[in-house]
Parts: C-alpha cells; sequence; structure tokens
C-alpha cells in the first residue's frame, strides 16, 4: 500500500478515499495513437456507472488500465486506496478487481460447475490447489448463483456446448462468484437475445448498491434500464457526464454520435 | 458429489458431453476392459514365460518399451492437459537413465570392471583417466542414485521451467526453447571430458540383468508396478483442482490471470512432474538395455516421445500409455521385417493418424463407448472398435513371439520387397474397418439427404 500524501500533494487523501476507482491524467498511447487521455475520472463505491461512446473511444483500454491489461504512459490509477498503476494484472485481480471480457472468456474442456469453481475467492497456490474441495457453503453459493442465470440445469455440460448468451452469463457468473471489490463488466449484452439482455439487466440491478460496477455498452435500452450515472467517451476523453437523459441531450455527444 | 462421480470414473474434462452418470454397461465394459488388462499383463504374460511359451528376451523387449508409458504419463500431462509442447523429455529420461546407468557401471552395481583397468569403467581407461572421478563416487549406492534419479530432473525442470514460463513464453516458443535446450545437452553429454562415456555412452552393466530370467521377470514387474503408480499419481493430480487448473491454462491462460491465479506455478509443477516420470522411466530403462547414449537424449529421441502421446491420445492418460505400446512394437516390427521402407510406413502411419484420428486411439475407444451407451447392440460396438482390437491383436502377437507361422511367411510385393503375410492382413482388416465405417456414414448423409429433401409433414 503506497503511502497517498506523500506521491501526490496535488490530490487529497479524501479523493482517493471516496472514490472506489479514480484515474487522474491518465493517457495511454500506442505508437503515437492517443488512445486514452482522461483528466479525470472516478466511482464512488457501490456506484454502478455506465460507459458508453462510439467505438474507439477507449472504453475497453479504460478497463484494461484499471485491471492491469495494459499499462498506463503518464498518470495514476488508484483503487480501493491503493496505487494500482505499475501493478501487474495478477495482483490486480487478487486485490478484488474482477473483469468480464468483451468476448466471453471461460475454460471451454471444464463444465459450468467447474468453471465457477476455480471463480472461486481462495488460496491461489498449487500446492493448496492439489489437496483442496470447495466447501459446501462454497457449493450452495455457486448453484444459487447458476440458479438466477438458468443454467443450474447445465451444471456438468462443457462449457464450449453452451449457446453464446450463456457463456456470456457463465463469466458473469464467475465474476459474481469471486466476490470481487469491483466488477468491470464490458459489453454483457452483446449478442444476447431481448429476452436475454432483460434478464441481463436484472442481474445487474440486483448487484447495484451493493457492489461497485463499471458497466460497458452500446445497447441504450439497457442502459436505461440500469437507470444510473453515464459517462461517455470519445476519442479517448471523457465527454460528458450524468443520466442518460442529460447525455443524450448534450450537444457535444449528439455531435460526436451523429456529427461524424 | 457429480464432480466426484465424474473423478473416480476417471474421466478427463475433455470427454464427456452430457452428464457425469456414465451408464452402467459402459461402467462395465470399462471395469472388464481394465481388470483383463491388468490381468494379462500382471499375471498371464509372467505365467507364459515361467510355462516357456514366451522367450524371455520377448519379456526383456516389452519391459523396455514399458519403461516409454511413464515417460508418455508425464508427456501428457504437461501437453495433453497444461497444452504446452515439450520437446526435451527425453533429455529428463536420460537423466534418470544416465544415472542408474552409473550405478551399473560400478561394481557396486554390478558392472563389468576389470583389474587391469584399474576396476573402473572401462571408456575412463581410454580416456587416460586412471581414478574414478569425485562425482561418479556417490552412485555406487543404490538409494543415493534413485534420489539423484528423481531429484536432479526435478530441479533442472524447475530452474529451466521458472525462467522460461516466468517470461510468459508459450505455446511454440516454448516448445523451441525446449529443443534448444535438448540440443544443447546433448551436445554437451556427448563429450569425452564430461567422463559420462562421450558418443559411445555408458554401457558393461551385468550381463545378468538382461539375460537371466528372474532379472528380467522382476524388472518387467518392477516397470509394470510403476505404470500404475505413476497412472494413479497422474489420475489424482488430474481429478483435483490444480488439474483443472492446467487445463485452465490450456484453454485460456489469459482468464486466470485476472481470476487472481499465476499461471506460470502451476505450468512450472506441470513440467517438472513430467521430468520427474521420464527420468523414473529412464531409471527402469538402463537395466533392461545393454547400454545407454547421448542418442537417446536428442531431439529425435524427445520427438518420438511426443509421438507415442500423439497417437494414442492426448488428454486421456491411459491414452499415453496406449500410444507408446503400439507405436513402440509397430516401430520395432517394421524396422525388423520391411527395412528397407519402414521410414515411409512409419512416417504414412504418423500422418494417417493425424489425418483420421487426430485425437488419437481414445477417439475410437469413444466412439465405442458412445455406441455401447446408446444401446446399439455389442456386434456393431464391435466393429466400431475392429481397428483398436486389430491393432492389439497384432501388437500382441508380435510381442509375445505367437505369431503363427502361416502368418510369418513372405509374399514378394513389387517395388517393396518381401512382406510376410500378418502385414497384409492386418492392413487387410484395418482397410476393411475404415470402409466399413465409410459405409454407415454414407448411410447416415443418404439418410439425412432424403430427410431434408421430404417437406415436413405439418
Amino acid at each position: 500500500m503506497r503511502n497517498i500524501l506523500h506521491d501526490s500533494p496535488d490530490i487529497s487523501t479524501d479523493t482517493i478515499l471516496t472514490y472506489n476507482v479514480y484515474l487522474k491524467d491518465v493517457t495511454v498511447v500506442f505508437d503515437g495513437f492517443r488512445a486514452l487521455n482522461i483528466n479525470e475520472f472516478g466511482v464512488y463505491h457501490n456506484e454502478l456507472r455506465v460507459v458508453i461512446g462510439p467505438n474507439g473511444a477507449g472504453k475497453t483500454t479504460l478497463c484494461d488500465v484499471i485491471s492491469g491489461k495494459t499499462r498506463v504512459t503518464t498518470g495514476r490509477v488508484w483503487f480501493n486506496k491503493t496505487d494500482v498503476t505499475r501493478l501487474p494484472d495478477v495482483e490486480i485481480a487478487r486485490l478484488g478487481v474482477g473483469r468480464k471480457f468483451q468476448t466471453p472468456t471461460v475454460f471451454d474442456s471444464l463444465s459450468v460447475y467447474e468453471n465457477m469453481e476455480l471463480a472461486l475467492p481462495g488460496r491461489r497456490n498449487v500446492w493448496r490447489n492439489l489437496w483442496g474441495r470447495e466447501t459446501p457453503e462454497q457449493r450452495d453459493r455457486i448453484h444459487a448463483i447458476l440458479e438466477c442465470v438458468h443454467l443450474i440445469d447445465d451444471l456438468q455440460t462443457q462449457a464450449r456446448y453452451l449457446s453464446h448468451g450463456q457463456r456470456q452469463w457463465l463469466e458473469i457468473s464467475m465474476l459474481i462468484v469471486a466476490e470481487p471489490k469491483l466488477l468491470l463488466v464490458d459489453e454483457p449484452a452483446a449478442g444476447l437475445t431481448d429476452k436475454e439482455t432483460e434478464l441481463t439487466a436484472e442481474l445487474l440491478l440486483e448487484l447495484k448498491g451493493t457492489h461497485t460496477i463499471i458497466v460497458i455498452e452500446h445497447d441504450m435500452d439497457f442502459v436505461r434500464r440500469l437507470n444510473t450515472r453515464v459517462t461517455v467517451l470519445n476519442e479517448g476523453s471523457v465527454l460528458a457526464d450524468g443520466t442518460l437523459d442529460e447525455v443524450q441531450r448534450d450537444e457535444n455527444v449528439i455531435e460526436a454520435y451523429l456529427g461524424r | 458429489m457429480a464432480n466426484a462421480a465424474a473423478a473416480a470414473q476417471g474421466t478427463a474434462p475433455t470427454d464427456q458431453i452430457v452428464g457425469d452418470a456414465t451408464p452402467a454397461h459402459v461402467a462395465l465394459l470399462r471395469r472388464s476392459v481394465v481388470i483383463s488388462v491388468l490381468l494379462l499383463f500382471f499375471v498371464a504374460i509372467p505365467a507364459m514365460n515361467l510355462a516357456g511359451i514366451v522367450p524371455d528376451y520377448k519379456v526383456n523387449v516389452l519391459g523396455k518399451y514399458l519403461c516409454f508409458a511413464i515417460v508418455a504419463l508425464g508427456i501428457d500431462l504437461i501437453w495433453g492437459y497444461t497444452g504446452l509442447l515439450s520437446l526435451c523429455q527425453a533429455l529428463f529420461f536420460c537423466a534418470g537413465g544416465y544415472a542408474m546407468a552409473m550405478h551399473l557401471s560400478l561394481p557396486q552395481g554390478g558392472g563389468d570392471v576389470r583389474p587391469e583397468y584399474h576396476n573402473i569403467p572401462q571408456f575412463m581407461f581410454f580416456n587416460s583417466v586412471h581414478e574414478l572421478p569425485a562425482f561418479w563416487r556417490p552412485f555406487a549406492s543404490l538409494p543415493f542414485t534413485l534420489a539423484a534419479g528423481i531429484f536432479v530432473p526435478a530441479l533442472i525442470a524447475t530452474v529451466f521451467g521458472f525462467f522460461i514460463l516466468r517470461s510468459r513464453v508459450r505455446g511454440v516458443y516454448f516448445s523451441i526453447v525446449t529443443q534448444a535446450v535438448a540440443w544443447g545437452a546433448w551436445l554437451l553429454i556427448s563429450r569425452n571430458e564430461m567422463l559420462l562415456g562421450g558418443t559411445n555412452g555408458l554401457t558393461n552393466f551385468n550381463k545378468a540383468m538382461t539375460q537371466s530370467r528372474p532379472w528380467i521377470l522382476g524388472l518387467y514387474l518392477t516397470t509394470l508396478t510403476m505404470i500404475v503408480l505413476a497412472y494413479l499419481l497422474c489420475r489424482y493430480i488430474t481429478g483435483s483442482r490444480a488439474g483443472r487448473l492446467l487445463v485452465a491454462v490450456r484453454d485460456k491462460e489469459t482468464r486466470l490471470y485476472f481470476s487472481g491465479y499465476k499461471p506460470y506455478a502451476f505450468k512450472v509443477f506441470a513440467f517438472a512432474i513430467a521430468a520427474v516420470l521420464g527420468a523414473i522411466g529412464g531409471m527402469l530403462y538402463s537395466p533392461q538395455v545393454t547400454v545407454i547414449s547421448p542418442q537417446n537424449m536428442n531431439v529425435e529421441a524427445s520427438i518420438d516421445l511426443v509421438v507415442l502421446v500423439a497417437v494414442g491420445g492426448r488428454g486421456r492418460l491411459w491414452g499415453a500409455i496406449l500410444g507408446a505400446i503400439i507405436v513402440s512394437f509397430v516401430k520395432a516390427s517394421l524396422t525388423s521385417d520391411l527395412p528397407t521402407i519402414w521410414p515411409f510406413v512409419a512416417g504414412g502411419m504418423y500422418v494417417s493418424v493425424v489425418l483420421l484420428f487426430p485425437d488419437g486411439f481414445v477417439r475410437l475407444w469413444d466412439r465405442i463407448e458412445t455406441e455401447v451407451a446408446g444401446g446399439t447392440g455389442w456386434l456393431k460396438a464391435a466393429m466400431t472398435g475392429l481397428p483398436l482390437l486389430a491393432i492389439a491383436v497384432f501388437i500382441l502377437a508380435e510381442a509375445l513371439d505367437l505369431v503363427p507361422a502361416a502368418l510369418r511367411k513372405a509374399v514378394r510385393v513389387p517395388g517393396v520387397g518381401a512382406v510376410q503375410w500378418k502385414y497384409l492382413l492386418l492392413v487387410a482388416v484395418l482397410l476393411g474397418a475404415w470402409a466399413y465405417h465409410l459405409a454407415g456414414s454414407w448411410q447416415r448423409w443418404r439418410r439425412g439427404a432424403v430427410a431434408a429433401a421430404t417437406p415436413a409433414i405439418a
């Protein structure tokens, strides 16, 4: 845990403590291309925030930077009072950042139950995993979560035989069962039918208020359903911030989305 | 509980589609096959040897090839389950092999040393070394040899694995690095200055080990026992959560990083276990052969070991054992009976395996099981398994010298030379089974095409 006061005199400790995730002066430059250019971005504890923007706006890069997949070129990233700017992805994950990727990344050869089992919080070393078994409480938790996403009947099915929607839900379930302090959910409604999208929205709304969640989405109906604060990114910077209605009436946003 | 049942059945995560409750008759089939195989190897073959039906040297050859099965299990763990193609397994095989060979070259291990050569291994005398080097001396003790044979490869694998895998080297690059390690080790050990016999290797072991029946049978049974133990160890590992993590490493390593795991630790673990199993295979190999040399650790030897697992089938453990036996014996028969064209036949076999059985022979067994589970008759299931059955019978006959004299007669095939009837029969049976399989597929396709063409009745 880096000492906040000594490192950045221009940012008050209060700022770091109120936010669950806080980015300051973050830029990510790939070979001259400026993917991310954020002056300030913060998500409060137990807030559900939606990030929208056209393709290439830097939404996934934002998630990458928070979860440690990409290094920032300049700037600082704080998660839960810790400076995670230079930490590797494994350490950040162990601090409690959970991530769902744009394309469902689950373990194809393992069954649904086995996928969930690997996502359980617990010891991550080889020795412990040679002997350990999940506790009955953990098993019940897995069943409960899978019940919500209608995967309870497919416990032993290999993940490769699931439909796209089921894979999305499996990955979200794996995220939930890991009990993270921050959930980064990248396009949860991508490729889902209307009914499935409805269920996904319900799932996130159930978590709202008790978990810190950042959702990236394109589906505006889905975003409206979530009924929460929206941040618009465009060309790597924050363009607008507010409720969905405010943001949709913002002139800059209209120009960015329609005026190209 | 559901998981425990699946684990108890020994099914790897790579196979089952629906449910973990294997139907009763499939479970019965599996159990009967396992018991028959165990009885055959542990009881029937020694009995036949003692009764004089199977000659001693054949048991010796069988014991030698069974050592490869232990190595193959390790390769299946690191390649079939973890997805890392290691091309230096022969190096670990020889680490164990050379350790045991060193012990066997010394008088305390029964080595053939002469007073005129100062009672040290002969090659040393011819290299102008008149006294046993310091690093050789501890190998006089068998316990030390066994310990060194296990810990040195484990150490090498852990150290190398740590440096290679810590930097997230994956896929082809990992294979190339291991190949470089194998090549470098081969160059090193071949040098006379290493005092390990140079390119000639170590020899002059106790002749009784490959010639007297008690030694041969004893080593054969020891090798068998080690195969069973190695199999149980691998089954435990793959059935544990660590085993599932190895499969996860193979499937989507990136996902593991973001779930808080350090995949390299698991990869190094699998690599070390594979190294130890390879070394154990090597330690049992040395007493059953008369010489061990750097030829046993070159890149070609490593690739041969990997082919064993590829043909048998990855990700199923017993596939590795099956592949080891099949490939070793087929290669042995081909090299002795078709001296001019055996590389083509062997190559053709490998290519056809890749094209027709990409998942190895285990896929055939899966098909048999699906048919039995689906309720088709035993006869039809047997027809599906005919290739496997035919090859198994062929190899057993070859291994135990039980090929009837009629099939050993040769017929002249133009352009090839003398080909024995047993090969023609085997090829005929395999082609017949393949034709039967094609006919079945064609029937199904026709039925499907007819159904598609017929308008559905509302």
